[in-house]
């Protein structure tokens, strides 16, 4: 579906019933996470998957892997906003074996929950693949087009979880580090990756990802910096964002403009998100 | 003139006139050791000639110091005379067997020769720049991976360190992953932190490259050695201390001693010390400890005759019981020597062990780690975005910030200090190849000085995305190095000598940088050497700019009006010597240059031909009368 398309798909989509929050079992753990339900007629525009039989009521789903500043309202937000869309949206809180999200001190990068807590890799990225499979598990999902986004922090966790999991649908990364043990080839899902130009030696590492996955891999770089879609600046507004992903059905479907402050965060991470949804829907 | 520097230059005039003329000119050179015994000899290839610019080196038994002269177009070497007593002495050279003995220095002289045997392989003895130019680049994918692995593979370290073992494509794809995210104090970090981009970008194809060149097959690299010193360059005495932790000197293996080792390990701890270094005006070398936390040492102060260290302590504000870490140290006009240490600036007065320590105002931020002094006797101290300016007469400070920059320009990290001689502090944007001034008469404010782009042929082997992944990066990587056309200038050089002119040396592009510190005119010295990797240039009381390079392991002399070159070969292998300061001491410019990488603290003086002539005369007469 192209851009325009997808925006009055949007416009025509009602509001998600709200998140609950839900706890799904990783080994012995219980990881705490919101979920976010479409209502009955949320993104009823959309394709549904050919393995169901028309008017079934499987959605959809994707996993929303949050960046170092756990899972705040900004990604609670970003979930209600693919609910809207017509998935079932998982956002766990990978911070929940210990204290949990933690309000953020200082406001400035590398601060954040998982930075203070010292999350270890292989534990988070086990607790993402278990809510993957708890998505799998739930009634109202189409399990063969659960997708993954996963921002900055939460971007790696998504490629180690897009390695392991070859019944992925889609993963769509934000200025996430991309592993580097040579396996991306074996990558089974094709992966969106989204990128600030400003944030220069992590961004010039797509180039490095396209190398080794070739068409199953494609990207774009904002003329922005780092954390547009919800870093710690709070430079974006969650809840404009849903407004305007949802009414503003006329725009164009092009990129930001540069200027010499930089481009404005909430058009790039508009143009992102609509790339995104535009993506997971194919 | 400062008290001491009238004391010494009296002294030096009181042995003018006491002295005869032949026992004057040998002051720098056989004062060292008096009552000491002159140590002389002959270097001859075995059925060849006697060999010019040899590298002897002799070590007191016990001692933590390494003196080290080199033949000269006769074969012949002199040293300094020295404390009687036991020694390791040996020669070396690339491209022949290490030559080496023990000796008994007694009596009124003592002559040891050595002949040298040609070495079939001597891959491991090759220097940073000499490992490069032996890389295979007879096909346009070599020159491409040759040209990766010269923009890549010197930052952290030397790139004979890089080469030292070899592994098969696997292996190299293994450690270009670990190297990926390695930083240059050698730790490695979390595989979800941001890797080095050109690293994973190139790593298929440069692993293949370097499993031809180091694996376990037939290599396709010719070792090349680079000339050897020659005629002035061989006047030099070069003293090499042990800068590791206190207690012991270092054993004379894995740390760039003895060539056929190869280049030290910078993984190994007691290797990685120092970070810079000066000399005070009695010739005392002082050298910084950074990156290597500890309670004992900030700083260190080396009795340059006997080597003994005394350590300084500026303790952490932390609670930590560490002892702050250092990068610059410089010495001032009146012999004292500055530094940053946690925040703040540090004064040491070499006389009488006095510290004393200078707090910017709070809003003015913390002091950062590099460090210069301006012709008007004022500290500069840099590192983060900007650098602050500290006038000792008055205790006053001023604060820059670097100019404002385009977000899309690139990286706009800072790197090292330089004081002019109208008060004007100076540093370097190196990602971006900016020099910026700071203005010492009006606070606050800067300029960018903006260097040409440099000029590479090998850029043109990169089209495509092969282009794009360095133009992406925003500029040279900080431990990285980076792009094909930038010099990425990393420590500049000014004053306090006669000089109207900073020096930028390029890291990996093979030029040094004036800027004419009135016109802001930029002007390129193209080096006659390739791939030594300037890092820090400093000028002398003479205006003579000096360069340490740190993948090559030497230092250069730039006579701005002659536009002639010396090259000074150090003693040790893989040295990585980022830092450099000059002094004048008895007169005599003396240069020092830490050894990142090797554990050691240089100190350089130099004789003249005459002196040389001297000396020889005096150790014929000695010989002929025993």
């Amino acid at each position: 579906m192209c851009g325009l398309g997808l925006l009055l798909a949007l416009a025509s989509t009602e509001a998600g019933e709200g998140a609950e929050t839900v706890r799904y079992p990783s080994g012995s753990a219980q990881i705490e996470a919101a979920i976010s339900r479409p209502s009955e007629s949320a993104g009823q525009t959309a394709p549904s998957s050919p393995s169901l039989p028309p008017g079934a009521s499987r959605r959809p789903a994707v996993l929303i892997v949050h960046d170092d500043l756990g899972l705040n309202e900004t990604i609670r937000a970003l979930a209600d906003l693919f609910a809207r869309a017509g998935f079932v949206a998982l956002a766990p809180d990978l911070a929940s074996r210990g204290p949990g999200t933690q309000p953020m001190s200082t406001g400035t990068l590398g601060t954040g929950t998982t930075n203070r807590l010292r999350l270890p890799i292989a534990q988070t990225v086990s607790d993402t693949v278990a809510g993957f499979a708890f998505l799998q598990q739930q009634p109202d999902v189409d399990a063969a087009r659960i997708s993954a986004i996963g921002v900055g922090w939460g971007g790696f966790r998504v490629w180690r979880l897009a390695q392991q999991t070859p019944t992925l649908h889609r993963a769509v990364v934000f200025y996430a580090v991309s592993p580097t043990d040579g396996s991306l080839a074996g990558v089974t899902s094709r992966v969106m990756g989204h990128y600030a130009q400003h944030d220069f030696i992590l961004s010039a590492g797509a180039l490095a990802t396209q190398k080794q996955m070739g068409q199953k891999f494609s990207y774009h770089v904002y003329p922005t910096g780092r954390g547009f879609l919800s870093g710690a600046s709070k430079a974006v507004d969650p809840a404009r964002l849903a407004r305007e992903l949802d009414v503003t059905t006329t725009a164009a479907d092009r990129g930001p403009q540069a200027s010499a402050a930089g481009a404005d965060d909430h058009a790039v991470a508009t143009l992102a998100l609509r790339r995104t949804l535009a993506f997971l829907r194919e | 003139m400062h008290k001491a520097q009238i004391l010494v230059t009296a002294a030096a005039l009181l042995a003018a006139l006491v002295f005869p003329t032949t026992q004057r000119q040998l002051v720098p050179a056989l004062r060292a050791q008096e009552g000491g015994v002159p140590l002389v000899g002959t270097i001859q290839e075995r059925a060849g000639p006697k060999l010019e610019g040899i590298t002897v080196s002799a070590r007191g038994v016990g001692r933590t110091f390494t003196t080290s002269v080199f033949t000269d177009a006769s074969g012949a070497f002199v040293f300094p005379s020295l404390e009687p007593g036991s020694y390791k002495l040996w020669a070396q050279a690339v491209g022949y067997e290490l030559a080496i003995g023990d000796v008994e220095l007694k009596g009124s002289v003592h002559r040891r020769d050595f002949t040298l045997t040609k070495l079939k392989d001597f891959t491991l003895q090759l220097r940073g720049d000499e490992m490069v130019a032996s890389l295979p680049d007879a096909t346009y994918q070599d020159r491409r991976m040759k040209e990766v692995f010269r923009l890549g593979c010197g930052g952290c370290h030397n790139q004979n360190m890089a080469l030292k073992d070899r592994f098969d494509e696997r292996g190299w794809k293994t450690i270009i992953t670990l190297m990926s995210r390695i930083a240059t104090s050698g730790y490695g970090s979390a595989d979800d932190e941001v890797p080095n981009p050109i690293y994973e970008y190139y790593k298929d194809e440069l692993a293949a490259y370097l499993a031809k060149v180091r694996g376990p097959g037939p290599s396709t690299m010719k070792p090349t050695a680079r000339p050897r010193p020659r005629g002035e360059e061989t006047l030099v005495i070069i003293r090499e201390y042990d800068t590791n932790m206190p207690g012991t000197g270092l054993p004379l293996f894995d740390d760039g001693t003895f060539w056929h080792l190869g280049a030290p390990s910078k993984l190994d701890i007691r290797n990685h010390h120092s970070m810079d270094g000066t000399l005070d005006f009695d010739g005392h070398v002082w050298f910084s400890d950074d990156l290597n936390p500890n309670p004992y040492r900030s700083v260190g102060k080396i009795d340059w005759r006997t080597g003994v260290v005394t350590n300084y302590v500026v303790p952490r504000a932390d609670g930590s019981g560490l002892a702050a870490a250092v990068h610059d140290v410089v010495t001032d006009h009146k012999g004292l020597i500055w530094f940053g240490a946690d925040g703040k600036l540090a004064r040491i007065d070499p006389r009488t062990g006095a510290l004393n320590t200078f707090t910017p105002p709070k809003e003015m931020g913390r002091v950062g780690g590099m460090t210069a002094v301006d012709g008007k006797g004022r500290i500069w101290s840099g590192g983060g975005s900007g650098a602050l300016m500290f006038d000792p007469s008055n205790d006053t400070w001023a604060a820059y910030a670097n100019p404002p920059s385009a977000k899309d320009e690139g990286l706009t990290a800072t790197y090292g200090m330089a004081g002019d001689r109208d008060g004007n502090g100076w540093w370097s944007q190196h990602a971006l190849d900016l020099l910026v001034k700071a203005d010492g008469q009006n606070p606050g404010r800067t300029t960018a000085v903006r260097v040409p782009k440099a000029r590479n042929p090998n850029a043109e082997l990169f089209t495509g995305d092969d282009r794009k992944i360095f133009d992406s990066i925003g500029g040279s990587i900080h431990h990285g190095r980076g792009t094909p056309e930038q010099y990425t200038i990393r420590k500049p050089g000014a004053g306090p000598g006669p000089t109207d002119a900073v020096w930028g040396p390029g890291w990996f592009n093979d030029a040094l940088i004036k800027v004419d510190t009135r016109t802001h005119k930029v002007t390129e010295y193209r080096y006659p050497w390739r791939d030594g990797g300037s890092y820090q240039a400093a000028v002398d009381g003479d205006g003579i700019v000096w360069v340490v390079f740190t993948n090559g392991d030497y230092i250069g002399r730039f006579d701005p009006k002659t536009e002639k070159w010396l090259r000074y070969d150090l003693p040790t292998l893989g040295t990585e010597a980022h830092g450099l300061q000059v002094t004048t001491v008895n007169g005599r410019t003396q240069v020092t240059a830490p050894y990142f990488a090797a554990g050691k603290t240089a100190k350089l003086e130099f004789r003249t031909q005459a002196e040389l002539n001297a000396l020889k005369a005096e150790a014929q007469r000695r010989e002929r009368a025993r």
